[in-house]
């Protein structure tokens, strides 16, 4: 009995495979292809919408080079996120976190807004970074701090009575705004602290080319925005390439209320807005699964009822009205699936280009081609090829009767 | 008086009429009176043939035979149901057990191969992939296409789809084969050949209903019907 019933349906979904090849290649479709189409488009659209959006809003306030974000509970690890709850006592738990074998380097990162003034007397707000640099790594803050000299001289074990630097990396935007260049001299406007410019560089990724940024020294940023009395930071940045689960565990640990975010997941590296990549991606989502499901249903539709002669003779010669509604199933999955992967396709071809372009205009790539997207533009594909079997169903239903002994 | 027992297929004063359907006229007004009070009996062994003009009821008829269609009057039985009791998923699973049905146009699924669309009633009934192919490549060394299993429709000629077809009809092992203008497609030679493929159904289990202009088929029968304005006139 159940070997029938195996035989049966294997047989059913290799007609329904058989047909839809017959009409993809050499009976060629011209609406089978359509629907092919219908679903790839969509899903190469959505797949290019949700990579942009996570790419410009890729990368925290540390760079490329980070691997664990220790942030408070309720706040995030984003380079513009300011006014949020702090950690304190920073300079120690960094030093501490860097002492452990399993980590390269850990710095606290303070983000703030600074008002900076150049010679002329022409100032703009920066949005300050500070950290404690290394020579193992300058790639923690959003932009690269190479030039900024290792450690943090003015902290001075706590007494923020050391050398003060004055060394400043600003972006292309501030440089830009400030109307400055390497080796000029800014103010800080209030606290009157002269800083030199180090270096003028794009940020890391391209989602914070617009923004005027500042990268300094973490003691120095604290002196200037207060948050030297209590040593505060809104995060702690790690290096710690061979990390593990336990060391993830471990750094949730070091403060009460707050929680890690890895490298791993897409939205742990967002540089500007936690929720604004995730709407746009539903949005996305959910136009696309609308359009490809009205493209799918109309064009397939019309190939339905060009073939209602063929379920009539399958009718005719005994084949079931569920046989037949399964053999319409089973070519609307393999049109879904060369649709879902021609979409896949799509989408890499379109964004190597379009990173290609972003990294020759703006220096950096836009698109984030996270090869876990091609399962999730699959399951769209087929989400939209179930969404539209409903109404293909009952177009089977109206335009296959049996009349066909004429 | 109920139809005889034995006879594979019957039909008692049967009629249909077609529901008109215009939207603003009574749909008493537009009905048209397909077939008036047919009674017929079909024996095993028999070829029948029922001849008529374009228009007669010929297509009807066999519509209803096949279970393609009710009557609105009067009862058709086969292999002792009656059909016109019968929901469609039951007439669905009729024919594919006891009907075997081939078509003028032949009407093969071109995206299968010869074998394929032979073994393709099979596959409603269950039967293994190797017993279906057995069966189907059976039924074509048969009817003389052992060299073409593998061809597609468009691949064959005429004459080789409609013996395709007969196979197709065969596969199942049905009770009655209903043949409409079979040879209604083929040049004169071809027309002959698939006609004494036909002439060789019927058996002690099986008979076979044709529908036909062509006086040759027709001559060949056992018997003819002559159906003129949905009636039975010889």
């Amino acid at each position: 009995m159940l070997r029938n019933r195996f035989a049966r349906w294997g047989g059913i979904l290799s007609i329904g495979w058989r047909r839809i090849h017959h009409r993809l290649g050499r009976s060629g479709s011209r609406q089978t292809l359509i629907t092919v189409l219908g679903i790839a488009l969509p899903v190469a659209l959505l797949l290019l919408i949700v990579s942009i959006s996570f790419g410009l809003a890729a990368d925290p306030g540390g760079g490329s080079g980070v691997d664990y974000w220790i942030v408070p509970e309720g706040a995030s690890s984003a380079v513009t996120n300011v006014d949020s709850p702090q950690l304190g006592n920073t300079h120690q738990a960094a030093t501490s976190i860097s002492q452990r074998d399993d980590v390269a380097h850990a710095s606290p990162m303070l983000i703030d807004f600074v008002a900076a003034e150049n010679p002329n007397g022409e100032s703009i707000y920066l949005l300050a970074v500070g950290i404690i640099p290394s020579s193992a790594d300058d790639q923690i803050a959003p932009i690269a701090s190479r030039e900024l000299q290792s450690g943090d001289p003015y902290y001075a074990d706590g007494n923020y009575n050391g050398t003060w630097t004055g060394e400043v990396i600003l972006s292309e935007s501030a440089a830009t705004e400030l109307d400055t260049t390497t080796g000029e001299t800014l103010r800080t406007r209030g606290t009157n602290r002269d800083f030199t410019v180090s270096a003028v560089k794009a940020p890391q990724r391209a989602g914070l080319t617009q923004f005027p940024i500042a990268v300094m020294h973490l003691s120095e940023l604290q002196t200037l925005t207060g948050a030297a009395e209590q040593d505060n930071a809104d995060q702690i940045v790690v290096v710690a390439p061979g990390g593990t689960a336990q060391t993830e565990q471990e750094l949730a640990n070091i403060y009460p209320n707050t929680r890690v975010e890895t490298r791993g997941g897409m939205l742990s590296e967002r540089g500007t807005d936690s929720r604004l990549p995730s709407a746009m991606a539903f949005a996305a989502l959910l136009i696309v699964l609308t359009t490809g499901t009205l493209l799918v249903s109309t064009a397939f539709g019309f190939e339905l009822a060009a073939n209602a002669e063929s379920r009539q003779i399958l009718s005719a010669i005994g084949v079931s009205g569920r046989s037949r509604a399964a053999i319409i199933g089973t070519e609307l999955g393999v049109v879904s699936l060369y649709g879902g992967g021609l979409g896949i396709v799509l989408w890499s071809v379109i964004g190597v280009v379009i990173n290609w372009v972003a990294t020759d205009h703006f220096g950096a790539p836009v698109a984030s081609l996270e090869p876990r997207l091609s399962l999730y533009g699959m399951g769209v594909a087929i989400l939209i090829g179930l969404l539209s079997l409903p109404y293909l169903l009952a177009v089977s239903w109206r335009s296959g009767g049996e009349a066909i002994l004429r | 008086m109920s139809p005889p027992q034995d006879a594979i297929v019957a039909c008692k004063s049967v009629s249909h009429t077609y529901k008109g359907n215009t939207g603003r006229l009574r749909a008493s007004e537009t009905d048209v009176q397909a077939l008036k009070d047919i009674n017929l009996s079909v024996y095993p062994g028999e070829f029948v043939c029922i001849t008529g003009a374009s228009g007669s009821g010929k297509s009807t008829l066999l519509h209803l035979l096949a279970g393609l269609d009710t009557p609105t009057e009067g009862e058709i039985r086969l292999a002792s149901v009656d059909l016109s009791e019968c929901s469609g998923k039951e007439r669905v699973r009729i024919r594919r057990d006891e009907i075997g049905i081939v078509f003028q146009q032949f009407h093969l699924l071109p995206a299968l191969s010869a074998r394929a669309n032979v073994a393709l009633p099979l596959v409603e009934q269950g039967i293994s992939k190797r017993r279906r192919r057995e069966r189907a490549t059976s039924l074509l060394e048969q009817v003389g296409l052992g060299d073409r299993l593998t061809h597609q429709p468009a691949e064959l000629s005429g004459g080789e789809q409609q013996r395709v077809a007969i196979a197709r009809a065969l596969v199942t092992e049905p009770s009655l084969v209903i043949a409409d203008e079979p040879t209604g497609e083929l040049d004169t030679e071809t027309g002959a050949d698939v006609l004494r493929l036909i002439q060789e159904i019927p058996d002690e289990n099986r008979a076979v209903i044709t529908a036909s202009h062509d006086e040759t088929v027709a001559s060949a029968a056992d018997r003819r019907i002559q159906l003129r304005d949905g009636q039975v006139v010889e």
